[in-house]
C-alpha cells in the first residue's frame, strides 16, 4: 500500500473540523455532511462592496468562541485560533496525546492566504504612525507558517512541521504529502489538513478580479458541475485528520475511520491562474490507483474539487474521464456546502472516510442541470449508496492535481 | 536505499545572476551588504541589506505578470536545469518544490502603500495577482515544463532548506526521479520593518559569531538545486556535484520567535540527519551555519553544535556575513555554497570576524577562505516557529 514493500499502511484515526458546517470530530462532521445544509450565505463579518460578490461560507464567532479559552484566544489571530481548535478536535477524536504517546507528531498545513489580515494590520501600523506604529508581536504573523508555529506549541507537535501554500487544493496536498511521509516512516504520525479565513481585503480583491461567482455573469452562487456554474464562493475554516501507521493505531486501540491506500500529486503546467486545456499525461489518479493496487473500476465513488469555476470543473471532469474511461464512479463535491477554502481538502478526506464506513455519500448540493450527461453525479433528493474504495480528487488553477485513494476500515481492521 | 546526488546548481545572489559570481564572491570574502535602494528606509535603526545588484536584476527578462521574486526564481531554476542538462523528456518527469515567504509582496506593498495614502485603488493592481508565494512555482513549472509533484513550502527562515529535504524524500519514495528544489525571496518593506521592530537588525553589516555581534542583515536572492536518484543520473550520464546523504527536521514547539535555549530542537534535527545518513559526528568536517549574527541564534546554534560534535576540529562558517539573511533563499543558497565547498575544497570565510565570541568553541574560518579537503558537510537552517532543518552532504568522488 502507498508504494509497496517496506512501507507502512496509513490510516485515518481522527478528524477535527471547524467549518461553516459546524465544529467537532468525526461524528459531528459526518452528521453535518449527512444533513447537507449549506453554510453559504451573505457575508456577515464585514460589509461587502457594491461589487458583484456578496456570498461567503463563514465560521461563526460563536462556534469559534466555544472552542477557545478567552485568554488564549486574545493572544492569537483568528486564523491561528481556527487551526488550533481543529487540531485539538482531531487529537481528541483520535484519543491521541502527543505528550504521552512516546512518538513525535508532525504537522502538515495547507493554506492559500495564511494570515493576511494580520499582515495588513502590521502594514497599516506603519502607514498610519510610521516606525513607532509597527507591532513586533504582529510581525511573525506576516509569515504563512504562523499557524503551524502556534499550533505546534499548543499541541506539542515536535516532529517536522510544514506549511504548504497552494490555491484551492492546499488541504488535499497537505494530506497527500503527510500520508507519504507517514508511509515511509519519515514521520511517526501526522496531523494534516488546511486552514483559511475570509479577510475583507482578500475578498474584495478576488471579487474585483472576478475570480469569484458570478465571474461569468448570472446569479451568484456555488454551482459545481451545474450549467449555472460561474465561479467559486469563498469559504473559511480548518479541518485536520490524524494519520497513523495501521499497526500503531491498532496497538493503541485507536478508532480507524479509513485507510489512505494511495496518494499522488503532480502538475499540468498552465501558468499562474490558468486552467490546462487538456487532461494531459501522467495523471495523479492513475498513480494513486497503482499505489493502491486497484483497477479503475475498483473506485465506485469520488469526492471532487468542483469549485463551481466552470473552466476548472470542466478540466476536472476531463481528468476523471481520462482516468476511468468507460467506468463511471459516482461523483460529488462539498464546495457548495462549505465554500472554497484550504480546509476543504481534509474535509473531503474526512467525508471519504465516512463514506467508507457508512456507504453514505453526499449529494452535490444545488446541482440541477449537470454540465455532462456522461458522468454520474450524486443528485440531491436521491439516495446515493457508495461502497468499496473511493477517490478524493483535487485540482487547481495553475495545473496542480492531487489524488488520494481511501479504502474502507474493515480492510484495515482485518 | 536510494542515493541522491546534486546534478545542477543555479543562483541569483547579492553578487549577481549565476552560480559563478556567487561562488567567486563568497570565496573572496566580499561583503555585499550596502544601503538599501529598493524602498525608503528613513526612521529605521538599520538601513542596509544585501540587494541583488540593480544591473543584474534589470538584465532579467521583464513581464508585467512576473514579480521581482518570480524573475529571480526563474533565472536560478533555469540555470540549475540547464546545468543538469535535463532534456524536455527528463523535465516532464521532474518535480518542483519552492521555498518562499514574501512572494510578490514587494510589488503588492507599492500598490497597497499608494492605495492607503491616496485613498484610491491604484490601477497597477495587477501586481497583487502574484503576491502569494505559490506564484513562483507556477511560473517555474510552466517555463520549464515540470510535470512532477509541485509544492510551495513556507517555513520561515528554513524555507530554503526544507524543499531539499522534502524533495529528497519524494525521490526516495519513487514519486519522481528528479526534483528541482530551492528557495527565493526579495527584500520587502514588511520583512525589513518587522525585523527592525523586533530590534534584530544590526545597523552595520552583520557579524555572526563575533563577540560584539548586534544582529542580522537582510538579503535577497534565489537558489535551486537539481536533485536526482543516482541511478537516474548515471543512466543519463549526468555529472554529480555532491551527494545529499540525508536530512533531519524538527520543531521546537517552544516559542514563536526565539529558539529553545537548550537547543533541544536543533539537536534533534542534527541527530536525525546524522542517524539517517549513517554518519558519525566525527566524520563531519564542516558546518555551514545558520549563523544570523543575532546574539541568541548564534549562541544557541553553537550550543547545539557543541553537544553534537564536541568542541574540536569542526570548521564552521556563516555566509550571511557576506550576503545577509536572504530569508527563503538562505537555506538553498547555503546548500549551493556547501556543495561547492565540498567540490572545491575551499571554505568561504565568515566576514567581519576579527574577534570571535569566547562562547563559540569552533574555528569559524574568520576573514579569509580556507583550503580544506572536506568529505562530509552539514548545512543548517533554523526559522521562526522553531522550524529546524539540517542537510548532510558528502563530497562526490
Amino acid at each position: 500500500m502507498m508504494g509497496g514493500p517496506g512501507r507502512r499502511r496509513v490510516v485515518i484515526t481522527g478528524v477535527g473540523s471547524v467549518s461553516p458546517l459546524g465544529a467537532g470530530g468525526f461524528a459531528a462532521t459526518a452528521t453535518a455532511l449527512d444533513a447537507g445544509r449549506p453554510g453559504i450565505a451573505p457575508l456577515r463579518q464585514f460589509p461587502t462592496d457594491a461589487g458583484a460578490s456578496q456570498l461567503g461560507a463563514e465560521v461563526s464567532d460563536e462556534t469559534l468562541a466555544d472552542l477557545m479559552d478567552p485568554e488564549e484566544a486574545r493572544r492569537l489571530s483568528r486564523v491561528c485560533q481556527l487551526t488550533i481548535a481543529a487540531c485539538r478536535l482531531a487529537l481528541r477524536d483520535a484519543r491521541f496525546d502527543p505528550a504521552g504517546s512516546g512518538a513525535e507528531l508532525g504537522l502538515i498545513i495547507g493554506t492559500e492566504f495564511g494570515d493576511l489580515r494580520s499582515t495588513e494590520s502590521f502594514a497599516l501600523g506603519y502607514l498610519r504612525r510610521g516606525p513607532v506604529g509597527l507591532s513586533p508581536l504582529l510581525f511573525p504573523n506576516t509569515v504563512m507558517n504562523i499557524m503551524a508555529a502556534t499550533a505546534t506549541i499548543a499541541i506539542g507537535a515536535r516532529a517536522a512541521s510544514v506549511t504548504l501554500n497552494q490555491p484551492t487544493v492546499a488541504g488535499d496536498l497537505a494530506v497527500a504529502h503527510a500520508a507519504a511521509l507517514v508511509a515511509s516512516g519519515r514521520l511517526p504520525s501526522a496531523l494534516a489538513g488546511g486552514v483559511d479565513e475570509i479577510s475583507p481585503t482578500v475578498y474584495r480583491m478576488l471579487s474585483q478580479f472576478r475570480v469569484l461567482s458570478p465571474m461569468d455573469g448570472g446569479p451568484e452562487g456555488c454551482f459545481p458541475f451545474d450549467r449555472r456554474h460561474n465561479g467559486p464562493v469563498l469559504g473559511e475554516g480548518a479541518t485536520f485528520v490524524l494519520l497513523e501507521p495501521l499497526e500503531v493505531a491498532r496497538e493503541r486501540g485507536a478508532p480507524i475511520y479509513g485507510e489512505i491506500r494511495g496518494a499522488a500529486w503532480g502538475s499540468h503546467p498552465a501558468g499562474r491562474g490558468r486552467v490546462p486545456r487538456r487532461p494531459g499525461n501522467g495523471s495523479a489518479i492513475a498513480r494513486a490507483l497503482a499505489q493502491a493496487s486497484l483497477p479503475a473500476d475498483g473506485i465506485t465513488w469520488a469526492y471532487l474539487t468542483g469549485t463551481g469555476d466552470a473552466r476548472l470543473d470542466d478540466w476536472e471532469l476531463s481528468l476523471v474521464q481520462a482516468a476511468f474511461g468507460a467506468h463511471r464512479p459516482r461523483l460529488t463535491s462539498l464546495t457548495s456546502l462549505a465554500g472554497d477554502h484550504a480546509g476543504l481538502g481534509a474535509l473531503r478526506v474526512a467525508g471519504a472516510a465516512w463514506t467508507t464506513r457508512t456507504r453514505r455519500f453526499p449529494a452535490v448540493v444545488g446541482l440541477r442541470d449537470p454540465v455532462r450527461t456522461d458522468c454520474v453525479f450524486a443528485m440531491p433528493g436521491t439516495t446515493n449508496p457508495a461502497g468499496g474504495a473511493g477517490l478524493v480528487h483535487g485540482v487547481a488553477r495553475g495545473g496542480t492535481q492531487v489524488a488520494l485513494v481511501v479504502a474502507p476500515p474493515e480492510d484495515a481492521e482485518s | 536505499m536510494t542515493r541522491i546526488v546534486v546534478t545542477g546548481l543555479g543562483a541569483v545572489s547579492p553578487y549577481g545572476v549565476g552560480v559563478r559570481p556567487f561562488w567567486r564572491g563568497l570565496a573572496a570574502g566580499e561583503c555585499a551588504i550596502r544601503p538599501i535602494t529598493l524602498f525608503e528606509t528613513e526612521g529605521f535603526r538599520s538601513r542596509i541589506a544585501a540587494e541583488v545588484p540593480a544591473a543584474a536584476a534589470a538584465a532579467l527578462p521583464e513581464s508585467p505578470r512576473r514579480s521581482r521574486a518570480d524573475r529571480f526564481a526563474l533565472a536560478a531554476a533555469c540555470e540549475a536545469v540547464a546545468d543538469a542538462g535535463l532534456s524536455p523528456a527528463d523535465r516532464a518527469a521532474t518535480g518542483l518544490i519552492v521555498g518562499a515567504i514574501g512572494g510578490g509582496m514587494l510589488e503588492t506593498e507599492a500598490w497597497y502603500w499608494e492605495m492607503v495614502r491616496s485613498g484610491e485603488n491604484p490601477r497597477r493592481r495587477r501586481a497583487v495577482r502574484s503576491v502569494l508565494p505559490y506564484a513562483h512555482a507556477e511560473a517555474v513549472a510552466n517555463r520549464l515544463g515540470l510535470r512532477g509533484p509541485k509544492e510551495t513550502v513556507v517555513m520561515a527562515c528554513s524555507s530554503g532548506a526544507a524543499p531539499l529535504a522534502l524533495a529528497a524524500d519524494l525521490i526516495t519514495d519513487g514519486m519522481a526521479p528528479v526534483m528541482v528544489a530551492g528557495g527565493v525571496d526579495t527584500l520587502t518593506r514588511i520583512c525589513f520593518m518587522g525585523f527592525n521592530a523586533l530590534k534584530l537588525l544590526d545597523p552595520e553589516p552583520c557579524r555572526p559569531f563575533h563577540r560584539d555581534r548586534r544582529g542580522m542583515s537582510l538579503g535577497e536572492g534565489a537558489a535551486f538545486l537539481v536533485l536526482e536518484a543516482l541511478d537516474h543520473a548515471r543512466h543519463r550520464g549526468a555529472r554529480a556535484y555532491a551527494e545529499l546523504v540525508a536530512s533531519g527536521s524538527s520543531t521546537d514547539a517552544y516559542h514563536i520567535t526565539a529558539p529553545q535555549p537548550s537547543a533541544e530542537g536543533m539537536i534533534r534535527a542534527l541527530m536525525e540527519a546524522l542517524t539517517r545518513a549513517g554518519v558519525d559526528p566525527a566524520e563531519v568536517g564542516h558546518v555551514n551555519a545558520h549563523g544570523t549574527g543575532t546574539p541568541q541564534n548564534d549562541r544557541t546554534e553553537a550550543l547545539a553544535l557543541t553537544k553534537v560534535f564536541g568542541g574540536c576540529g569542526l570548521l564552521v562558517n556563516a555566509v550571511k556575513s557576506m550576503i545577509g539573511h536572504t530569508m527563503a533563499a538562505a537555506g538553498a543558497l547555503e546548500a549551493v555554497a556547501t556543495v561547492l565547498t565540498l567540490r572545491e575544497g575551499l571554505i568561504p570565510p565568515t566576514a567581519h570576524l576579527d574577534e570571535v565570541d569566547p562562547e563559540i568553541p569552533f574555528d569559524c574560518v574568520p576573514l579569509r577562505a580556507r583550503r580544506a579537503p572536506i568529505r562530509v558537510a552539514i548545512s543548517n537552517s533554523f526559522g521562526f516557529g522553531g522550524q529546524n532543518v539540517s542537510l548532510v552532504f558528502r563530497r562526490w568522488e
